[in-house]
């Protein structure tokens, strides 16, 4: 009796444990994923607390050698590549919003052309932090409400009129962030005058003001609220949160990057105005359209930022520090080597080259020969290939993680 | 038929069969709701609007909203099979419901799947449900304690296939040579508590490499050997528990150690069986045993016997089909499936699909995220069978667009087990113009080593 007891206990543990573990790696990432949101709710102290002498161990460990860790890289990112970035793009911001003010109160040609300065200085900051599209910025949509394009010109238009609009709604999203300042400032008319005179207008100047500078701060608040958290709280998760698994940072920023490379650069910047995925161009697709002849700067500025996050470079620095550049070459030391850095840098500089050859206004080169503007896309997808099918694989990072059981 | 008679009439306890149809039927239970809780049946079946199907099962396509009827059948059928009730019918039900499920997107193709439908089907063919089933508790049905000898062999000869063949198949130099792909794997996971630390050193892998492959060949001779038994199954615990722990490889790990139970004697399974009983307070009711050796010569077992050595000819000879097609087995995947090729390569791949209209030579490329899932596209991009069958999905959906006659070209490049990306699908060729066969696909590019 005793003995068939002893033997069912074994049988029942052995059950059991089945179930527990099972179950408990499925938990794992539900769990990941709910104290991701509540990591992203909560604020400040305890997080920081408990997390500051962990970053402080890790940050005296770079210095040691080129061993690689996950910690190490997370660092440099967080404090060398994406803080600094938001930094500038909300100084930016601020003097945008400044500048925008002046304007609204003396609308001259003078403060005109300010704005219009002010505004392209911004956008070009916004190209280096487009790509982190991670915590507060995924979950406010930051790109959704800051850059999407193109521009409903006349659906802006009708809610500007309206007056009464709330731009936090999912269907203001095309009518704000910097196309509606690129229609604002460019489009309006074909000259400063007739763009002034929108503003000056009697019946309809004061809305245009009015929501000019509604669009300005929200764009301010909204990328002023990122940087708070990157600041306050969510620094210390992105490197705390240094394991290898699918939710854990490393996985989620490199198929961010990713993501943003294949569709925000190659495909939005690129593709989508040379008709790639159309049967015809559409020109009036590129990045600030109507103001016409800075979309190719816009591209060089997405594309050398991509470049320095690839290889760790600081931000505006000549300093780097660990990257996928970095850890490559820690993988491909103790393995045979592809050399897989120095492709997929090469091809970087081939995009470079093919933009040598691209009108300063992509609309127009779409137009008048886009045959280089199609080659552009081939050369960007390229890299699509060897940073999707190669680097994944050599990092051992699944793309776009699908939680499925594997063999 | 000149089957050795002998072997064919003897006789053991149906207790192990009991056993373990009740590990098997309540895993199957517990991994359905599993697949439902996560989420899973939304994801891979609602979701796509796409899927992908087996050459010669097309007619098989998700459900719509009643794919989840579809699960709660697969999973009620489970249970009954655990308890024994109503058992033929239950275990048909579940193959069916099983084997249907797996076949409506090959996306989701795992081995342990088929294993899973290799199985049922088998059980289909035992008298499982006799010994400590509630069909046999209510006394209405004729109990069998006693059971040819082969209803539990076979069990245990598809065990042994499955993981000599999986031994096997790590015999090649990319698994034993270079260590691939564990040495992609196994690096990410020094992050584990207590054992992550050695997944940094080389040794490490070319031990786990060596080992899994000796494991797989040696294990069948270790649990069929009553001296090594207990060594042999301590072992079973040991790897699958450690590969559970490593992989993400859901309730596979679970179901072989239940499995490897069958090795042991009547005496352990009816121990066992006793002590269900008495936790679950059920009386082991004096009935009569009847004395039936009807199955010994009945036609029905016959034509059993006769479906089961096709059955295992099949199971032996399938396998071996990749070496009708030439080429590098792991770069084509001519042949691949249903071989109990497990965790043998890392592939990654990339597809861009370009339509061109013949009339006017204008073209377009098309952006996959508009048809599949992610996972689906993942798929798609390192498996030629998938590329056809979704040229051939984009020609009739964008001629339904518009009438006009396309020609389908794909730029796909894979990697694999680490080498560089390279070309993987003959780019000129018209996809449109390929069809899905057993015959060798030649637009599939010479793999370069």
């Amino acid at each position: 009796m005793k003995n068939n007891i002893s033997t069912l206990c074994c049988f029942a543990t052995l059950f059991i444990s089945a179930l527990f573990l099972s179950c408990s790696e499925d938990d794992n990432v539900q769990l990941d994923e709910a104290s991701q949101v509540d990591q992203n709710n909560s604020t400040d102290d305890q997080i920081d607390g408990d997390t500051s002498d962990s970053v402080d161990t890790t940050a005296s460990d770079i210095g040691v050698g080129e061993e690689f860790t996950r910690v190490a890289m997370l660092a440099n990112w967080a404090n060398n590549i994406i803080i600094p970035a938001f930094e500038s793009l909300v100084d930016n911001m601020d003097s945008l919003s400044l500048v925008a003010n002046e304007f609204t109160d003396t609308p001259n040609q003078e403060n005109l052309i300010n704005l219009k300065q002010s505004w392209l200085n911004a956008y070009l900051a916004w190209q280096t932090v487009d790509m982190f599209d991670i915590g507060k910025a995924e979950e406010i949509t930051l790109r959704n409400f800051i850059n999407v394009y193109p521009l409903d010109a006349q659906g802006m238009t009708t809610t500007l009129l309206a007056g009464d609009y709330d731009l936090t709604s999912v269907n203001r999203q095309d009518e704000q962030g910097f196309s509606a300042l690129d229609y604002l400032l460019h489009g309006l008319g074909n000259s400063d005058e007739e763009i002034i005179a929108f503003y000056t207008d009697d019946t309809n100047g004061l809305k245009y003001k009015t929501f000019l500078n509604d669009v300005v701060n929200r764009m301010l608040s909204l990328t002023t609220i990122v940087l708070e958290d990157w600041k306050e709280s969510y620094r210390e998760q992105f490197i705390e949160r240094d394991g290898s698994g699918a939710t854990e940072s490393v996985n989620s920023m490199v198929n961010d990057y990713i993501y943003y490379y294949e569709k925000f650069l190659r495909a939005g910047k690129v593709g989508i105005p040379a008709g790639v995925f159309s049967n015809s161009s559409l020109s009036d697709r590129v990045e600030a359209r109507y103001r016409g002849d800075v979309s190719k700067e816009l591209l060089i500025k997405a594309l050398n930022s991509a470049q320095d996050f690839f290889n760790g470079v600081h931000f505006s620095q000549e300093d780097s520090g660990m990257s996928l550049k970095g850890w490559i070459n820690y993988l491909e030391a103790s393995g045979s080597t592809n050399n897989l850095d120095s492709l997929i840098n090469n091809q970087f500089e081939l995009i470079h080259l093919q933009l040598k050859n691209l009108n300063s206004d992509l609309a127009q080169q779409v137009e008048i020969d886009n045959i280089k503007m199609l080659e552009t896309y081939d050369i960007l997808q390229k890299n699509v290939v060897f940073m999707k099918v190669d680097m994944l694989q050599l990092l051992d990072i699944t793309v776009d993680y699908v939680d499925a059981d594997g063999d | 038929m000149l089957i050795n008679t002998s072997y064919f009439s003897k006789t053991t306890s149906s207790a192990p069969l009991a056993v373990f149809r009740v590990a098997f039927g309540l895993l199957m239970f517990i991994s359905m709701i599993r697949f439902w809780a996560l989420g899973w049946i939304d994801k891979l079946y609602i979701q796509p609007s796409f899927f992908f199907s087996y050459y010669g099962f097309e007619w098989i396509k998700p459900l719509g909203g009643l794919t989840y009827f579809l699960f709660f059948i697969c999973g009620l059928s489970a249970l009954c099979v655990a308890v024994g009730l109503r058992y033929k019918w239950a275990i048909i039900t579940f193959f069916l419901s099983f084997t249907y499920i797996e076949l409506m997107d090959k996306t989701t193709y795992l081995n342990h799947y088929y294993f899973v439908s290799v199985i049922s089907f088998l059980l289909i063919f035992l008298p499982a449900g006799n010994y400590f089933a509630w069909d046999s508790l209510r006394g209405s049905r004729k109990l069998l304690p006693q059971i040819p000898q082969w209803n539990i062999d076979v069990i245990k000869l598809l065990l042994c296939i499955v993981y000599l063949y999986a031994g096997l198949a790590k015999l090649n130099s990319e698994w034993l040579l270079q260590g691939m792909p564990l040495k992609i794997w196994l690096p990410t996971k020094d992050d584990l508590p207590m054992i992550g630390f050695l997944f940094r050193y080389n040794w490490m892998i070319y031990l786990f490499a060596w080992g899994g492959a000796l494991y797989d060949l040696i294990i069948p001779f270790l649990l069929l050997n009553r001296k090594t038994r207990g060594l042999g199954f301590t072992m079973v615990v040991f790897f699958h528990l450690l590969t559970a722990i490593l992989f993400p490889i859901g309730m596979f790990p679970y179901l072989m150690i239940f499995s490897a139970l069958i090795f042991f004697n009547f005496q352990f399974h009816k121990k066992t069986i006793d002590g269900l009983r008495q936790i679950l307070n059920i009386k082991n009711r004096k009935i009569h045993l009847i004395q039936d050796t009807s199955f010994r010569h009945s036609l029905i077992n016959r034509v059993k016997i006769g479906i089961l050595v096709l059955f295992f000819l099949i199971q032996i000879g399938l396998p071996f089909r990749h070496m009708l097609y030439p080429g590098n087995l792991f770069w084509t995947e001519e042949g691949y499936r249903w071989s109990w090729r497990v965790m043998l390569m890392e592939k990654a791949g990339n597809a861009q699909f370009k339509i061109v209209d013949n009339a006017s030579g204008s073209w377009f490329y098309v952006n996959n995220e508009d048809f599949l899932t992610s996972f689906q596209e993942k798929q798609m991009a390192t498996q030629p069978d998938f590329i056809l069958q979704y040229a051939h999905f984009l020609n009739k959906h964008f001629s339904k667009q518009d009438t006009r006659d396309f020609s389908i070209f794909v730029d796909c490049f894979v990697a694999l087990n680490g080498r560089k990306s390279t070309r993987f699908i003959d780019p000129e060729f018209d996809l449109t113009k390929g069809y899905e066969s057993f015959a060798h696909k030649s637009w599939i590019l010479p793999f370069n080593e």
